[in-house]
């Protein structure tokens, strides 16, 4: 027995070092050799827990290879699992590593805040991206209105439901920013209107399974239910529909490929929707910015970009029958990029 | 005592030890920037938190018990002290008062809990831990509150490349180090998780023992979340959440056993600098953040299988 545990203990470490091997080795693939007007790049990567954010991060690297590879020394990739503590530490390994500029979505509005001073007045350039954060000490600012966001998705369905109706929220992580502007943007406008009840939030962490689960219990358990408000996996919600066989109602969702498809295939059977979404391209745009910082080239320190809307009739536009479900349809990235990284995760 | 007892009572502490040295030459060779004096002090900062909380754990594992309500501590500790230490003056006592007495409290239920009902630790406090979050969510639903500055500039100060919390984690290992091997409490602890029944026996107050590891991890979960909030200079409701596994692997690691009634205070000091070590040199070495839970998962697999070795 001994023997067996000890020859098992032999494989995880050889496997272990194997993999750290390939990791090295993927990552070498991003680096090139180094001139005076290259420059080092560091990511954290906040989030990895579904497709928008991990087609995000490929915005990123697609971008970074496709369009500036020559002003690339090396680039490195850290991941905080939505936790704010490893962040700080990547941020700091990151600077440790001698990064020139730094990409990052700050997982807490504060935290950062005295780091990404230091590092500026240490002159690398910090680029806050996709999440909002307090101070103004970063180098620049990209990002969406997600208070705004959420009022938008409240107006639409106040109009759909003639002001009067019961309406549940489904959103991402209880405790983060994100979700906690949006709720407040649709939030804002529900309390102008008394004839508007508002369920208890659900919270379902951008879970494709747990959406899923929760939408159903939701059906299960209001049956007066006139309305969805979400910031979640909108396939998911729309498959609980169908599993329930459930009516139709007017939902607020996002940009999902599964979602836009259920959507062009019941439009004429009552589902009202309507796409108002964070493009998962926000990181080209705050890649752009940087890279423009780095160039010397003027460039805006804040960048409120809109929100994209996609209403029904534009279904056709944005909708992507050659690509699998789980792809969100607001992307820069080209079809076989996009098939390989879904491939990825479904694996 | 003889080297060669020696060697062999304090082997796991020893292997911990002589692995991280091997790990930290190697990376210091291969990556120059590892062992620059900012990357070597941004790593004494990163071990802070974890070794912290890791001691309570220890102390509970060694007991036989286990404690999955640190994360939530650390958490709801964050938000207590940014939201108390905002007061003008009384801010910092008040803050430390609130977080001693509420998270000694938490300790105390879940200690009561496993003495006095027929469920399993594990089982008592994972609801434990679900009830607090729920609590932390509810009382602060986002980050925020403000930790005062100096806290921060106090915990965080740098003689030259060390920072002071580094000494705050040496001074509470020491303690615990001397607490765990002197004291009659730390040897009825051992005793405890390593045979309830023959305790019992022999007059040790088994539910008073048992009470103990959980208020003192609970309170170790308190110094944590007072560490880290002022690291971070608010309060959240979630960031204590990895800390869970992280302690649970960094005592393991360690040398501790999971089965209760073995396990050194110093080994997990070493657990706890090699796991956040690891996290450090991957990011340093570029390698995929992908592979780093791999490598966290393989380090606890590959210990526990050291440990069931070590018993066999």
């Amino acid at each position: 027995m001994k023997k067996i545990l000890i020859g098992f203990l032999v494989i995880v470490v050889a496997v272990s070092i194997v993999l750290i091997g390939a990791g090295c080795n993927g990552q070498a693939a991003e680096t090139t050799t180094a001139s005076q007007e290259k420059f080092t790049i560091g990511y954290d990567i906040y989030y990895e827990g579904n497709v928008w954010s991990l087609q995000m991060v490929e915005e990123f690297k697609y971008h970074l290879q496709q369009e500036y590879s020559d002003m690339v020394k090396e680039v490195f990739y850290t991941s905080s699992g939505y936790d704010v503590t490893k962040q700080l530490n990547n941020f700091d390994d990151l600077v440790a590593k001698g990064c020139d500029i730094i990409f990052i979505q700050p997982l807490d509005p504060t935290a950062l805040v005295d780091k990404i001073k230091e590092a500026t007045d240490a002159g690398i350039y910090v680029i806050v991206f996709a999440i909002g954060m307090e101070g103004e000490d970063f180098t620049a600012y990209v990002n969406c209105d997600e208070v705004q966001m959420g009022q938008v998705k409240g107006e639409w369905m106040v109009e759909q439901l003639n002001e009067k109706g019961q309406v549940v929220p489904m959103n991402g992580i209880a405790g983060t920013q994100t979700c906690i502007d949006i709720a407040n943007g649709w939030n804002s406008v529900f309390e102008k209107y008394p004839d508007i009840e508002v369920l208890p939030e659900v919270f379902t962490d951008w879970d494709y399974a747990k959406t899923k689960i929760e939408m159903t219990n939701v059906l299960q358990a209001y049956p007066d239910l006139s309305g969805v408000v979400s910031y979640d996996d909108p396939g998911a919600i729309a498959e609980a529909f169908m599993e329930a066989n459930h009516a139709w109602m007017p939902i607020t969702w996002e940009d999902e490929n599964r979602a836009m498809r259920i959507w062009k295939e019941n439009k004429d059977k009552g589902l009202k929707a309507i796409v108002q979404t964070k493009p998962a391209w926000i990181s080209y745009d705050a890649l752009k910015v940087g890279m423009a910082v780095l160039k010397g080239e003027p460039y805006e320190k804040m960048n409120i970009i809109p929100a994209t809307v996609i209403t029904e009739d534009e279904i056709d536009k944005y909708y992507k029958p050659d690509l699998p479900d789980q792809v969100y349809c607001l992307t820069t990235l080209p079809n076989d990029v996009l098939e390989e990284l879904v491939g990825k995760v479904a694996q | 005592m003889k080297i060669k007892e020696i060697s062999e009572r304090y082997r796991a502490v020893i292997s911990i030890y002589a692995f991280l040295i091997i790990f930290v030459l190697i990376f210091s060779i291969f990556f120059p920037v590892f062992r620059t004096p900012l990357n070597i002090s941004n790593i004494l900062i990163q071990i802070t938190p974890l070794a912290l909380v890791a001691i309570g754990q220890t102390i509970v594992l060694i007991g036989g018990g286990i404690d999955l309500t640190v994360g939530v501590v650390i958490s709801l500790t964050t938000v207590i002290t940014a939201n108390a230490m905002g007061l003008p003056f009384v801010g910092i006592l008040v803050g430390l008062i609130l977080v001693f007495v509420i998270s000694g409290s938490i300790g105390f239920i879940n200690g009561f809990l496993c003495n006095e009902t027929n469920i399993p630790p594990i089982i008592i406090t994972l609801a434990m831990a679900s009830i607090i979050k729920g609590l932390n969510l509810l009382y602060r639903n986002e980050p925020g509150g403000q930790v005062p500055k100096i806290l921060n500039k106090i915990i965080y100060f740098k003689m030259g490349i060390i920072p002071i919390s580094i000494l705050i984690v040496l001074l509470f290992y020491g303690i615990f180090a001397y607490f765990m091997s002197r004291s009659k409490l730390g040897q009825y602890i051992y005793a405890v998780g390593n045979d309830e029944k023959y305790s019992r026996m022999a007059g040790i107050n088994i539910k008073k023992v048992r009470l103990s590891t959980y208020i003192i991890c609970a309170l170790m979960a308190g110094v944590t979340g007072i560490v880290l909030s002022s690291r971070v200079g608010s309060g959240s409701p979630l960031i204590g959440d990895n800390y869970l596994l992280d302690s649970i692997t960094a005592v393991i690691v360690g040398g501790t056993g999971f089965s209760g009634g073995s396990g050194f205070i110093l080994g997990t000091l070493g657990g706890a600098t090699l796991v956040a070590l690891m996290s450090n040199a991957l990011n340093i070495s570029n390698v995929s953040p992908f592979y780093q839970y791999i490598v966290k998962g393989s380090l606890l697999l590959i210990a526990m299988i050291l440990n069931s070795i070590r018993k066999k």
